[in-house]
């Protein structure tokens, strides 16, 4: 534990009634390049808020070299802060700026001096103390920015998006240098950013979040390689997500074929989402192909082409390729089982009872109270004592939504239950909503568009809810640890 | 466009500051060194000579800054505070309490001052009647709105991101107030401070109602034109003495310009 630097325990935090940060924990290590990385409102900046201190979390503790800091105003913490617009003081100089961190700790004005010139000499802007901050580019007004946060020796440095404002070209040098930097002075970075590249590019720990949650803790090449989830293998990089069933332990089965792949400990004829990177399907001759398909597209992108090909399964793949194959023709593609990457899909588990029917015939067939449904559910009850607590298995997208309220009341095994949409995300060809129904959130992969507050009335057919013994119960934790 | 358009279109601007600018300050000019007489007109430098080294006139010049100074000050020192608490305030109640500012303002300055000598008479709250604590009430009761807006304009162009960033740096409320909302509010304070010294010094109105006892420069120019014009000319003393205020008024005004364009090229923080 010693190594950690700053750790965020069960942190949460919401303005008005929208959560931003849902129950985080996170350690930093000393020293260490991490970089919290998600689209914009997932909650990335706000943590960073947190740890500089101008924002206060709902609940949860911060600890800075393990001691608590909640209570402590930002002033008094041991980290700076680079801005994402510079936030250079526009009526002091260049000297002045940086030297107002120094200045407040009243240190001697020769001191003071030896130090701005050494920032300045390590952002590579010597000379330019009497400069004002409006005189410079951009460029140089973020190094200055860099400049005058590390002058003050922080143990930890907070960078939000400190590139966002730069061009591409220059924005690639900076990333370089600021790696750089970070070896150089041993300062520990904090980094926020919505581009993936620049994390991938710069970062020893990367943390992929979304809607206030982490999706995945990992080094760079663990994230690219082994996604957790379809949210991180979107996110990271272009990649093919197909949805597929699990055999056995090495083998799944997905765009109409089996695939040997590297992946084992998963149930028999699981369902599971696959992922493929483009780079990683060889385009070979039909006949020698695992799967075969049509080229729609393809573009042109400086080192490869990028090409659209459907299968006869009707997926779209994106494929990356040195050579073009002209639109229209067919081809064979090959993956090799490393490069398949399964995922486990998140399912809803519940917790349910068994009750039992009077009637001997309905022995097989009885209702699963799954807590804390408004309505008890029937589901295939073989096999379990009555009044026995299970788990209960439920996959996103086995949920109905019901177009309209049923003509009346759902009551208990119509296996209708009803909520409130909490939250609404599109996924790119359906939607994924969570509803509070009684005491429990369903995650539901919809294709109909929901409003959040909206009562939605959901279906769940009886074949598709799986009940488990309780110590049988494997974890299955989309987070990935 | 070519220049001949651009004069063109600036027409109504230049004929608005020949005849409401430019005219009456030559005019008060020739009355000032030209005595016009039933006999004919001539050049006399005596109106100004005498506005100069009349004692009396200089001592009512003095009190006027006296007064004018102190009243500025007064208003600083109210409408600073006033304008960071408006500039902190969540936009709807900041709108709220702008409008209750500036509702006296839509009354007649006249009125406003009747309404204001009657609370400080003898049959008022407190009697102050003939004091000059009565005229510095009235000036800054009237002219207070004029040097928190420019205040809090400039407080509101403030980035957060820089109070912020003072924070991160380590500055308390001290240093973040010194080292950045000062600084950043001083253009604010400088025309603040023009828009109530230069009222303040040349009014006669407030002085006039609140203490009649003793001369202030305003009110002593005010007298001249009262009763020494004539069918022939005006006072040509007040025209003298309208001309001093007047180049007074320019000095007091490149002094303030000049401590902003100061503080531009200067900045920086000692703390």
């Amino acid at each position: 534990m010693s190594e950690h630097i700053i750790d965020l325990l069960n942190i949460t935090k919401s303005y008005g009634d929208t959560e931003v940060i849902k129950d985080l924990s996170l350690y930093i290590r000393k020293n260490e390049f991490l970089t919290l990385l998600g689209p914009s409102g997932c909650g990335k900046t706000t943590t960073l808020r947190i740890i500089s201190g101008f924002e206060k979390p709902d609940s949860g503790r911060v600890l800075f070299n393990g001691e608590d800091i909640n209570d402590l105003p930002p002033h008094k913490r041991k980290v700076n802060t680079v801005f994402q617009k510079y936030s250079l003081f526009p009526n002091m100089n260049i000297y002045e700026n940086i030297a107002f961190g120094l200045r407040i700790k009243k240190l001697p004005e020769a001191e003071i001096k030896k130090k701005v010139k050494a920032a300045l000499e390590l952002v590579e802007l010597s000379g330019f103390e009497r400069r004002k901050p409006d005189s410079l580019s951009g460029g140089q007004q973020q190094r200055i920015a860099i400049a005058r946060a590390i002058v003050n020796e922080p143990e930890v440095l907070l960078l939000d998006e400190p590139l966002g404002a730069l061009d591409l070209k220059l924005r690639k040098e900076m990333q370089v240098e600021l790696k750089a930097l970070q070896r150089k002075t041993g300062i520990t970075f904090v980094y926020v950013t919505h581009d993936q590249e620049e994390a991938l590019t710069m970062s020893d720990t990367i943390v992929v979040m979304n809607q206030g949650v982490i999706q995945q803790i990992g080094k760079p090449t663990d994230i690219y390689n082994e996604p957790v989830n379809a949210f991180v293998a979107r996110f990271i990089g272009d990649s093919n997500i197909l949805s597929g069933v699990m055999l056995k332990d090495y083998l799944c089965e997905f765009a109409g074929h089996r695939f040997e792949c590297a992946d084992k400990g998963f149930e028999k004829d699981e369902d599971v989402d696959v992922v493929v990177r483009p780079e990683d399907i060889k385009v070979v001759a039909p006949a020698d192909g695992m799967i075969t398909g049509t080229v729609v597209s393809a573009l042109f992108k400086g080192v490869h082409y990028e090409m659209i090909v459907v299968s006869p399964d009707g997926f779209h793949w994106k494929i990356h390729s040195t050579q073009i194959t002209e639109p229209g023709s067919e081809i064979g593609m090959v993956i090799k089982p490393f490069d398949i990457q399964i995922m486990k899909i998140p399912y809803n588990i519940l917790t349910g009872w068994i009750i039992k029917g009077e009637d001997i015939d309905l022995v097989d067939i009885g209702k699963v109270n799954v807590k804390y449904l408004p309505q008890n559910v029937n589901a295939d009850i073989n096999g379990f004592e009555d009044e026995e607590t299970v788990n209960v298995y439920i996959l996103p997208q086995d949920i109905e939504v019901l177009p309209a309220a049923p003509v009346k009341e759902p009551e208990d095994g119509d296996n209708i239950t009803s909520g409130e949409v909490e939250t609404f995300r599109y996924k790119g060809d359906d939607y994924e909503i969570t509803v509070k129904c009684g005491d429990v959130v369903l995650l539901v992969h919809t294709y109909s568009k929901v409003n959040i507050g909206q009562t939605v009335y959901l279906h769940i057919p009886e074949d598709k809810i799986r009940i488990r013994k309780r110590e049988e119960v494997v974890e299955i934790d989309d987070q990935g640890n | 466009m070519t220049k001949v358009t651009k004069i063109l279109k600036n027409i109504p601007l230049y004929v608005w500051i020949l005849v409401f600018t430019i005219i009456p300050l030559l005019m008060i000019l020739v009355y000032a060194v030209f005595e016009f007489t039933p006999g004919g007109v001539h050049f006399t430098l005596e109106p100004l000579k005498n506005a100069v080294t009349n004692k009396q006139y200089w001592g009512a010049m003095l009190r006027s800054f006296n007064l004018a100074v102190i009243s500025t000050l007064v208003c600083l020192v109210l409408g600073y505070p006033l304008a960071y608490f408006l500039s902190q305030l969540p936009e709807k109640k900041r709108n709220f309490v702008t409008l209750l500012m500036l509702l006296p303002m839509w009354m007649n300055f006249l009125i406003r001052t009747y309404a204001l000598m009657s609370l400080i008479d003898e049959e008022g709250i407190v009697n102050l009647k003939g004091t000059d604590a009565a005229v510095v009430i009235g000036m800054v009761y009237n002219f207070l709105p004029f040097l928190v807006l420019p205040i809090y304009t400039s407080m509101m162009k403030i980035d957060r991101n820089l109070i912020e960033a003072a924070q991160d740096l380590g500055g308390n409320t001290f240093h973040v107030f010194k080292g950045v909302i000062l600084p950043l509010t001083l253009p604010g304070i400088i025309s603040g401070i023009t828009m109530v010294f230069i009222p303040c010094l040349t009014t006669f109105v407030i002085p006039n109602l609140l203490n009649s006892k003793t001369w202030t420069i305003g009110r002593l120019i005010e007298y001249k034109f009262m009763s020494e014009t004539s069918a022939y000319s005006v006072s040509s003393e007040g025209a003298a003495l309208s001309f001093i205020l007047m180049i007074a008024v320019f000095i007091c005004m490149s002094i303030f310009n000049k401590l902003d364009k100061d503080d531009e090229s200067a900045g920086g923080l000692a703390l």
